[in-house]
């Protein structure tokens, strides 16, 4: 079968003759040697285990808020193991960087106080809770999980797009990818040694009661859902089933004399540690926005009084606010005295007058992000604007030049994506997850989101993307 | 330790679960009843299903009696497996129970759930084309029903003896014994007042249609041989304990759940009580029962204090 390349970027399976890479020989030469109809079979094999299992999540934009399928290809994105060696390297020391920065910026402040960062910039940052000023979290850590979006340069650098510090989401397409791949395509493992990925909900189980030890010896975790409707309640799911965790929502929980408890058939329990996957503004009506019926009344009064640990901590988003981004290199000189490991995109702030100017004059090139956008929304890819979107951007830009950063177009590696029985060179980002317990630990691999429309650079589930297994080879 | 509001989801996907399974088995006994019925006693053979409209109130969304035999299933089966704007439809129950199954999915094995969803989708595609003939329709039911039988097969193998387990099969026991007694409430009056009337086949058939409808023939013959009287027929449904579409047997498997259920709920100790009453009239008053010739107050007393049982249980997950 054709393999095709064609893209401009680094091509993660093959050279630049055409010929593949070592790592990824072995399954090409297989997959080359499955005929059409095979591949449908076993494709509809997948869509089915899919679809009866509910791997699904929910797009809200869509009217009948209905259940979508997270499209899965088959043929992996491979990682050598020396290579994944120092991406792990890499993330260990920016996530303790994250770490150390959110408890400095809630107490300390040295970072601010040198200059490295300016006060106003924090200050003026939505995640940035000030009601949660002096409150150290019951364990210390702020990032219990943290997904990092990782892409490649033309040269196959990997580079940091952005961080993921609130809820980040996607690990369990990781584990059911890999549990997928494993039913589906067996013969493909058996000519490498993957490292596994089953074992995260373990991982993540000891990271959340590491949080929680000044409780007792196991503290009692629960996993805080905003409910079925939320995009990705399979996940919440999948994590409190895997976990033996009780999956609760707002109303199961609630707080008295400062201490949460959790409403049973046998009357109420304490609860040592919440990983939440509401967001900060729905976490407390109380404290944060007053008409939410997501979050429990009191929560943040406890959490502060140090009888709960919440995962991730509140406030820890302004950590990944995308105007904080461009600092994260300082802030892993700052506190550790290192160079950063992982490089990261060029940026230019909207709230920097030479920066503004840059970004005015060259709309038709930059990829422009508001600072607290997500999800692939509210981007003006430059290149493949029309005037008019530039102008509309424009408009925006000078009305509120801090809400803005710009980055240049950066290319994506290619990855041979089967679409249409053909194999496709389609755009691919990488998301690790690490955990902060005791020390960073980090799943091996990640999840790999892929572009499945042609010429396409955005690799959201909710705007046509879909995802592969992503295999870490051992090394010998 | 279980969440109450996890244990109310349990509940109703219990009782969902089980009114799925009798909407299916009931439209297909129905209609095998029907077709026996409709060469000798055409007025009969309708009557089948008035009585499975009465069993199964759907409001507007009920369908019309066609008069052409060759139309009756398919309007049947098109309303109460397909559409989705009949409350008791299958579509309408099962897909009620897999949000229930969903909002519990962590509480659940895979095997459960995949099943509920799978034959909730399997059903649910169809549900926008419809049946086009009958041998389709027919088809379609017994593999339904089926389905169903698995998903009960998956629940029954995989779920662990706990709480959640104790709730869900609450509902289901709920579900059966009110389905019971609704059955008999619908068909004994007219069963009763036409036996002199009938002929030996119609006579037999109606009998049989009201043990197939409960999925208690096999049991009953097992029992009492191939005839029917009334007194044995009755018995049999209300007051065997060990028949499993029975009601004495749907109360003492109540009794045995409520009594693995945390005794602090005041709501339990309420639906406990009534379950308790309901059970000890039917096996102490047996005969004084069996001697009322129109059963059918008596059915709707049962059907009142299982009611209340039900409200009492429902509200015991606001206590805490």
């Amino acid at each position: 079968m054709e393999w095709t390349t064609t893209l401009r970027g680094f091509d993660e399976a093959f050279q630049a003759g055409g010929k593949p890479r070592d790592h990824y020989s072995p399954v090409i030469d297989s997959l080359g040697r499955l005929t059409k109809q095979k591949i449908k079979q076993r494709e509809d094999l997948v869509g089915l285990a899919l679809r009866n299992q509910g791997i699904t999540f929910n797009v809200y934009s869509d009217q009948e808020g209905e259940e979508k399928v997270f499209p899965f290809d088959f043929v992996p994105r491979i990682i050598p193991g020396f290579e994944w060696k120092k991406l792990e390297e890499g993330l260990i020391q920016r996530v303790t960087a994250l770490n150390l920065f959110l408890q400095d910026i809630y107490t300390e402040q040295n970072i601010l106080k040198e200059g490295v960062i300016p006060y106003d910039l924090i200050y003026t940052r939505g995640e940035f809770r000030r009601e949660l000023l002096g409150i150290t979290p019951p364990g210390g850590v702020f990032t219990h999980v943290v997904g990092t979006d990782l892409i490649r340069d033309d040269n196959g650098d990997y580079l940091v797009l952005e961080d993921n510090c609130r809820c980040p989401s996607g690990v369990s397409y990781v584990v059911e990818n890999r549990q997928l791949m494993q039913r589906t395509f067996p013969e493909l493992f058996t000519k490498y040694k993957v490292a596994p990925v089953r074992n995260y909900p373990d991982m993540l189980l000891e990271a959340l009661e590491h949080s929680g030890h000044s409780f007792g010896p196991r503290g009692r975790v629960v996993v805080l859902t905003p409910g079925r409707a939320n995009s990705a309640y399979f996940e919440h799911s999948f994590l409190a089933r895997e976990m033996g965790a009780l999956l609760v929502e707002g109303p199961d929980l609630i707080v008295e004399d400062n201490i949460v408890f959790v409403r049973t058939t046998e009357g109420r329990h304490r609860v040592d540690v919440i990983y939440r996957r509401i967001d900060d503004p729905f976490l407390d009506p109380l404290v944060f926005l007053r008409d939410s019926i997501l979050g429990v009344p009191g929560i943040i009064s406890a959490y502060r009084a140090g009888n709960v640990a919440i995962a991730n901590a509140p406030g820890a988003g302004v950590a990944d606010d995308k105007a904080v981004y461009p600092f994260i290199p300082d802030a892993i000189k700052f506190y550790m005295d290192e160079e950063p490991i992982i490089g990261q995109v060029p940026t230019y702030m909207g709230l920097r007058p030479d920066d503004l100017k840059y970004i005015l004059d060259h709309l038709d090139e930059l990829v422009v992000k508001t600072t607290d956008g997500a999800g692939g929304y509210g981007m003006l890819m430059g290149p493949m604007s029309t005037k008019e979107e530039q102008e509309e951007f424009r408009k925006q830009i000078v009305d509120d030049p801090g809400h803005y950063i710009a980055q240049p177009l950066i290319q994506l590696s290619a990855h041979p994506t089967y679409l249409d029985a053909e194999y496709k060179a389609r755009r691919v980002d990488l998301r690790p997850f690490a955990l902060y317990g005791d020390r960073v630990k980090v799943l091996p691999g990640g999840l790999t989101r892929v572009a499945l429309r042609e010429g396409s650079y955005v690799v959201n589930s909710s705007q046509g993307g879909g995802s592969k297994d992503t295999w870490v080879l051992e090394d010998e | 330790m279980l969440l109450t509001r996890v244990a109310h989801y349990l509940y109703w996907m219990g009782r969902y679960i089980e009114r799925a399974e009798n909407t299916g088995r009931q439209l297909q006994f129905t209609y095998d009843i029907y077709l026996e019925l409709s060469g000798i006693a055409p007025k009969d053979a309708r009557s089948e299903w008035r009585h499975f409209l009465k069993v199964f109130p759907a409001g507007d969304a009920a369908p019309i009696l066609p008069q052409a035999r060759s139309s009756v299933l398919l309007a049947f089966a098109n309303s109460y497996l397909l559409d989705p704007k009949n409350d008791v439809s299958v579509v309408s129950t099962l897909g009620k129970a897999r949000e229930n199954a969903r909002a519990v999915n962590e509480t659940l094995t895979r095997e459960v759930y995949v099943s509920i969803n799978d034959t909730y989708r399997r059903l649910n595609s169809l549900s926008s084309v419809g049946f086009s003939d009958e041998s389709e329709a027919i088809d379609y039911v017994t593999e339904l029903n089926r389905d169903i039988q698995s998903m009960l097969g998956a629940i029954e193998l995989t779920l662990t003896r706990d709480q959640g387990w104790c709730y869900q099969k609450l509902g289901e026991a709920m579900e059966r014994t009110n389905r019971t007694v609704g059955v008999m409430a619908a068909r004994l009056p007219s069963l009763m007042n036409d036996v002199e009337a009938d002929a030996a086949p119609v006579h037999y058939a109606k009998w049989r249609s009201l043990l197939t409808n409960l999925g208690s023939l096999e049991n009953y013959r097992q029992l009492n041989g191939p005839r029917f009287t009334e007194q044995q027929v009755i018995s049999f449904l209300l007051f065997n304990a060990g028949a499993p579409r029975s009601v004495l047997c749907g109360l003492k498997r109540m009794q045995g759940y409520l009594n693995q259920l945390p005794k602090e709920s005041a709501g339990l100790s309420l639906a406990r009580k009534l379950i308790g009453k309901l059970a000890a009239r039917l096996e102490y008053d047996r005969d004084e029962i069996l001697e009322i010739s129109d059963l059918t107050p008596f059915l709707m007393e049962v059907s009142t204090s299982l009611n209340r049982a039900h409200d009492a249980i429902i509200n015991a997950d606001t206590e805490f």
